[in-house]
């Protein structure tokens, strides 16, 4: 009996390797906006962090002699920091963050499933502290779409972002200054919707999330007497937050009731964090922090739990 | 690890997804596009509605925009859709500072008039030149056709000496070049036109020794040839103008040192000017024209290589001679070791024979030798440069003549290159001259 | 866990006590409708039930046949009788190990293919008949719960009698991948279900009737409405209620039943008897009821599924006591030798590596050809997904580290013991860890050091509480005990006592 195979004989195909091509496929897209929208440099940046996330996740695994899960899933983190790039970072400038991410926070930390800190974000936050000045390079979508001397230069002429000037439907369509991949509204959306499909992503998280942040802004803009919700909404990036970067699998819960926490959680973060930050650090520090967050808690409820029941065998 | 199935079943999706992500958000431009128009129309109208009214505005796609310094190009349509004009944006240098200056200039498109000009809102407003400045230029253009030039301190020429005309001068067109190449390669020459014994036109410029590099008025203009001050064609402008009001290059108060405090915008080494100047009025005097010169000096050439001109090709295509005699300083030598020049040369006469130092210009000592290959967009050789000009513009074309900013030629002439470039620019585009 | 929506079409106002309306006969059509196994040999192990052992009541070389009690129960233990499923002669009667680690006294029976029927078996001429007959013959056909527990059902009757409860709940929510032997029941005999149902309601001293089905089984919801209709009229006296359930696993599990029904949770030491005043029957335990009240026919066969992991599924009867490897032998399609045998449900099962010696017992309702068990050597990724279908609300995830790293009092604190085996946690796990493994494994060791009122069959598979069925032995006992109202004795079992 002690070579017998142990029960369960059948498994889930919803695995890890199918959880991250359903995500991967669910970013196609956001990737189809960013090409549409800024052309070949914006292809070859998504592809050039997804290669290198998983060239690194490899070697490191391989260093550290541990299983380092489907090799989609760093296929999928490059892409996600790619698309939270403004389209005309440089090469070296997203290498330095694919890299923190990948060796710094996923491998330093345990490697995969180890980390209370979303990689991509971590790795999002640090080109966002270490090249400030590239977050400035915000370009127009259209323009010059078989440009590739930011790759190596920069931004060749950012322009000034001032969302006011456009039409909703435009902000809808995500026809404005913004990041790679996380502009148009409908597209992230429409990920999200097939990642639900996939069963991969359950759709109260999302809706937990978004319900909460929009309630709380629409509470906020009742007090001020402004109309910023909708607004906010389509333009800060939080879709692409809700679909990609809270609920990632790696670092908090992506079901069940503590799933439900963070998406509040989260979701209060971020509200808090809209009177102060704006752009990346409005998409990624609530998240980090949401992170950080639940794995106090769950320890901290854990510890409450079984001080709580040794009074009760000690009484008993 | 997936199964087969899945890799399949995904490989699919993402080509439709991606297929239809794509028709999706081509569909979502083409949707939001009127928006966008509208959005763009209205941020036109905010800004150039001043400088040219119109109902729409729409953006000049034109190879020609980048040859001339101009940021952008936008035609004005009224709202039958014809046009009714022109908003130029030109950055121009602001030789006082050197920072760049953006101004927005609108052209009525029938009447080539100035129905605008101000900063553009792009403007750093790192240059000196005020919007008081640019406000004067346009109270004293606005209505009227371009191009401009503006006067060239007649009044303050005119009050450091009086006018003399010289006697003796013979009605011609004369020519003078120097015999040595400055350190940049550029050989002087003056062509002076005298009528009724006066001088009327005067134009300085100066060819290269190497063919392939534009003549310093071109290269000025292009930034390639700097100097202190205004550019060099500027000041050979308001040089050459100043010596028409003087009638005499003795009264252009030429300094030991070359330069001349009288000229508002002048600061270059004017020697080689003066000395052309002189050469030229002699040879009226002696009426040895400019056919004459170059008949002359082409056969002093011929007889120091035996006769092989020809096969020397330095004739340019502005059929100057580019020939230089550092090599040969025996052959305007004289024996008390001063030199002749060309006339003196080929007919003996020294009977004008000066104390000028007709030594090699001066003035190269000053000027920058960053020249460099020629670029793409102003045409070499053209006509517009053989005559008098301003901004190389001949002065045939010029439409307007304005005073200027009172007592500051260099920002005048800084905004009057800005629209003058504009006008050069509609003129290539819309091949008005054809 | 979904809530069950209550049909009240069929509830009946009519009230009768003891004047069941068994009107209705079966017939022997079953054998042409239903693909069966006959085999030419027999293992019947005396230990196929929660319980205890039987004896066997026959000799080497001594002819049997189909019907004939092989072996009887010991007085006073709780057990039932065992059945020969074929005629023939006993080869051997000998101990095995039975794949779940038990071991038990067998009766080899080499079949001589005549399908000879004992004299006791054949159809009822009256099937109106007292509760306390069909608890004697429910006792004495040896039937079990088979749904996998393998509780006596004789013993549920008592219990429901006991806790006096007022509903009776039929389940038929099999819901592991791969098995449907219940819904065939349905399918073929939605009839003698609820005719069953109502027998057993009878003789449980109830009169509401409850079926409960997953709400996407059209084709057996259909099957069922139509036989209760046509049931309308006999069994007036009776309520029936059609609850539908989400279709999930292991939503037939009696805590997820109580759950689901009566939005209960039961806590260790609790049963649906006492806590509900509801007992719950297997759909094929009924069916087996009515069958041997109808046919005078104990538990001699079953119906089994034989499924790959691959999708490919049949439905067969076989013989009690059919030796695995015969079994896949007879059904086309399953001779692979390169696969996984598991003998049981995917989810649940054993793998078996002797299937010449291995017998389907009473509780085995399926059979598994897997090609290959997939191993990804993924880490945990902490995704959650283990807590979140975890029917019992443990934290897999969690007490897989801890029992690995020896903390076990932490394990048990975090609840580790609750942990009832399901395999749900290692299926939906996408890094495939074999949670339910060191989990289960941990759970049960701890049961069978007596810490926990749980009783355990082998390593894997949990029945109800040990307490109850302990108690119950003694009115099992009683019960066997001559009353008036207890009618003919068609087992063999009974009259040779």
């Amino acid at each position: 009996m002690t070579d017998r195979v142990k029960a369960p004989f059948i498994h889930t195909e919803n695995n890890d390797a199918y959880s991250a091509a359903a995500h991967l496929v669910s970013l196609v897209p956001a990737v189809a906006v960013g090409v549409v929208f800024y052309g070949l440099r914006a292809l070859i940046l998504i592809a050039f962090c997804s290669l290198l996330f998983a060239m690194s996740d490899d070697v490191c695994s391989r260093i550290r002699k541990m299983s380092r899960g489907s090799i989609l899933n760093p296929l999928y983190n490059g892409a996600v920091i790619a698309l939270l790039l403004p389209p005309d970072t440089p090469i070296y400038i997203a290498a330095s963050g694919v890299l923190f991410a990948s060796v710094v926070i996923r491998q330093l930390s345990g490697g995969r499933g180890s980390s209370f800190l979303n990689a991509a974000c971590a790795g999002r936050l640090f080109i966002r502290i270490v090249f400030p000045m590239n977050e400035a390079a915000l370009a127009l979508p259209g323009g010059d779409r078989v440009m590739l001397r930011s790759l190596i230069f920069g931004a060749y002429s950012p322009e000034p972002v001032d969302l006011s000037q456009y039409y909703f439907s435009e902000l809808v369509a995500g026809r404005f200054p913004s990041f790679i991949g996380t502009s148009c509204a409908v597209i992230l959306l429409a990920g999200m919707i097939y990642l639900i499909s996939k069963k991969v992503l359950k759709p109260y998280l999302p809706a937990c999330y978004l319900g909460m942040l929009t309630l709380l802004l629409l509470i906020k803009d009742i007090y001020l007497g402004t109309a910023q919700t909708g607004y906010f909404l389509f333009t800060s990036g939080i879709l692409f937050t809700a679909a990609y970067l809270l609920f990632d699998d790696d670092t908090v819960k992506s079901f069940g009731p503590v799933s439900v926490i963070q998406a509040f959680l989260c979701a209060a973060l971020t509200f808090l964090a809209s009177f102060k930050m704006t752009g990346i650090d409005l998409l990624v520090i609530p998240v980090l922090i949401t992170g950080i967050l639940t794995d106090v808690l769950d320890f901290s409820d854990k510890v409450i739990k079984a001080s709580a029941e040794d009074v009760t065998d000690a009484e008993s | 690890m997936l199964s087969r199935d899945n890799v399949v079943r995904f490989t699919i999706e993402a080509i439709l997804f991606f297929v239809l992500s794509a028709l999706a958000v081509v569909g979502v431009i083409l949707a939001t596009n009127t928006r966008e128009y509208t959005r763009l129309q209205a941020g036109l109208m905010a800004d150039y509605a001043d400088v040219l009214p119109a109902s729409s505005y729409t953006e000049v796609q034109s190879a020609l925009v980048e040859g001339y310094g101009i940021s952008n190009v936008y035609e004005g349509l009224d709202e039958d859709g014809n046009p009714n004009g022109f908003v130029v944006e030109v950055e121009v240098t602001d030789h006082q500072t050197g920072n760049p200056l953006n101004l927005m200039i609108g052209i009525d498109y029938n009447t080539a008039q100035l129905t605008g000009l101000q900063r553009d809102p792009q403007d750093q407003g790192l240059s000196a030149i005020t919007d008081e400045d640019i406000s004067t230029i346009f109270n004293q253009t606005r209505g009227q056709q371009i191009p401009v030039a503006y006067g060239i301190q007649r009044q303050d020429t005119a009050d450091a000496a009086e006018q003399q005309v010289l006697a003796g001068l013979n009605d011609g067109i004369y020519y003078a070049q120097t015999l040595s190449a400055d350190r940049s390669g550029y050989i002087d020459y003056v062509e002076m036109s005298i009528e009724n014994g006066m001088i009327t036109m005067v134009q300085w410029d100066a060819f290269n020794v190497d063919m392939n590099i534009k003549n310093r008025r071109e290269s000025s203009l292009d930034g390639v040839y700097e100097v202190a001050g205004l550019n060099w064609a500027s000041q050979s402008y308001i040089l050459c103008h100043a010596l028409m009001d003087v009638q005499n290059p003795d009264l252009l108060a030429m300094k030991s040192d070359g330069t001349t405090d009288i000229i508002d915008g002048v600061s270059v080494n004017i020697r080689t000017f003066v000395e052309l100047c002189v050469e030229c009025i002699e040879n009226s005097r002696a009426e040895f024209d400019k056919d004459m010169y170059f008949a002359a000096l082409r056969e002093i050439i011929d007889g120091l290589f035996e006769g092989d001109f020809e096969s020397l090709g330095v004739v340019n295509d502005d059929e100057f001679i580019v020939f230089t005699f550092d090599g040969y300083p025996g052959v305007f030598a004289l024996p008390d070791g001063s030199q002749m020049n060309v006339r003196q040369k080929i007919t003996g006469d020294m009977s004008d024979y000066s104390d000028f130092d007709s030594t090699a210009a001066d003035g190269g000592e000053q000027m920058s030798s960053d020249s460099r290959g020629s670029e793409d967009g102003i045409r070499t050789g053209d006509s517009a440069y053989d005559a008098d000009s301003i901004d190389g513009i001949p002065m045939a074309e010029i439409n307007t003549y304005i005073d200027g900013i009172e007592g500051d030629i260099m920002s005048t002439s800084d905004i009057v290159s800005a629209i003058n470039t504009a006008y050069r620019f509609l003129k290539d585009y819309l091949n008005w001259m054809a | 866990m979904s809530v069950g929506r209550r049909s009240s079409s069929f509830y009946k106002g009519f009230n009768s006590d003891n004047a069941l309306d068994f009107s209705k006969r079966s017939s022997f059509d079953r054998d042409v409708m239903l693909e069966r196994v006959y085999p030419s040999r027999l293992i019947l192990p005396m230990l196929q039930h929660h319980g205890d052992e039987c004896i066997p009541n026959v000799k080497v070389g001594e002819p049997v046949t189909i019907g004939q009690c092989v072996g009887a129960p010991a007085p006073g233990a709780m057990a039932v009788p065992v059945h020969a499923g074929i005629s023939g002669t006993v080869t051997a009667v000998r101990p095995i190990v039975l794949p779940d680690g038990r071991t038990s006294m067998s009766v080899f029976i080499e079949g001589d293919r005549k399908r000879t029927y004992h004299p006791s078996v054949r159809p009822r001429n009256n099937v109106n008949v007292s509760a306390s007959t069909v608890m004697g013959i429910v006792r004495d056909a040896g039937i079990v719960g088979m749904g996998g527990e393998g509780i006596p059902t004789i013993v549920k009757i008592n219990r429901a009698k006991r806790f006096k409860v007022k509903e009776l709940l039929v389940n038929c929510l099999q819901s592991e991948p791969f098995a449907d032997s219940d819904y065939l029941i349905i399918d073929e005999y939605a009839d003698h279900v609820i005719m069953g149902a109502v027998a057993l309601a009878g003789s449980c001293g109830v009169k509401v009737i409850n079926i409960l089905i997953s709400k996407d089984r059209k084709k057996e919801i259909t099957a069922l409405r139509s036989a209760m209709e046509r049931s309308f009229s006999m069994y007036s006296g009776y309520a029936f209620n059609l609850i539908y359930l989400k279709n999930r696993f292991p939503q037939g599990y009696y805590r997820m039943v109580a759950r689901a029904v009566y939005g209960v949770e039961l806590e260790e030491g609790e049963c649906l008897e006492n806590r509900c005043k509801a007992v719950l029957f297997n759909c094929s335990t009924v069916y087996t009821c009515w069958n041997a009240i109808s046919e005078s026919m104990p538990l001699v066969s079953r119906t089994i599924s034989i499924s790959t992991e691959d999708g490919l599924l049949r439905n067969v009867v076989a013989p009690i006591g059919t030796p695995v490897s015969e079994l896949l032998d007879n059904v086309n399609g399953f001779k692979s030798s390169s696969r996984i045998t598991v003998w049981g449900n995917c989810l649940t099962g054993l793998q078996i590596d002797n299937p010449e010696m291995t017998p389907i017992i009473k509780t085995t309702s399926g059979i598994c050809l897997i090609t290959d068990v997939q191993d990804i050597n993924s880490p945990c990724i902490g995704c959650g997904k283990c807590s979140d279908v975890c029917p019992v609300n443990i934290e897999p995830d969690k007490l897989y580290m801890l029992i690995n790293n020896g903390r076990e009092k932490d394990a048990e604190r975090l609840g580790a013991n609750k942990c009832i085996n399901c395999g749900a946690c290692s299926y939906i796990c996408p890094s495939y860890i074999k949670l339910s493994s060191v989990v289960g494994q941990f759970a049960a060791t701890k049961r069978k050091k007596g810490s926990f009122p749980y009783a355990s069959v082998g390593d894997c598979e949990w029945v109800d509480d040990l307490s109850l069925l302990s108690a119950d032995t003694v009115s099992s006992a009683e019960s066997r005990k001559p009353v008036s109202d207890t009618i003919t004795l068609p087992f063999e079992g009974w009259e040779s006592e």
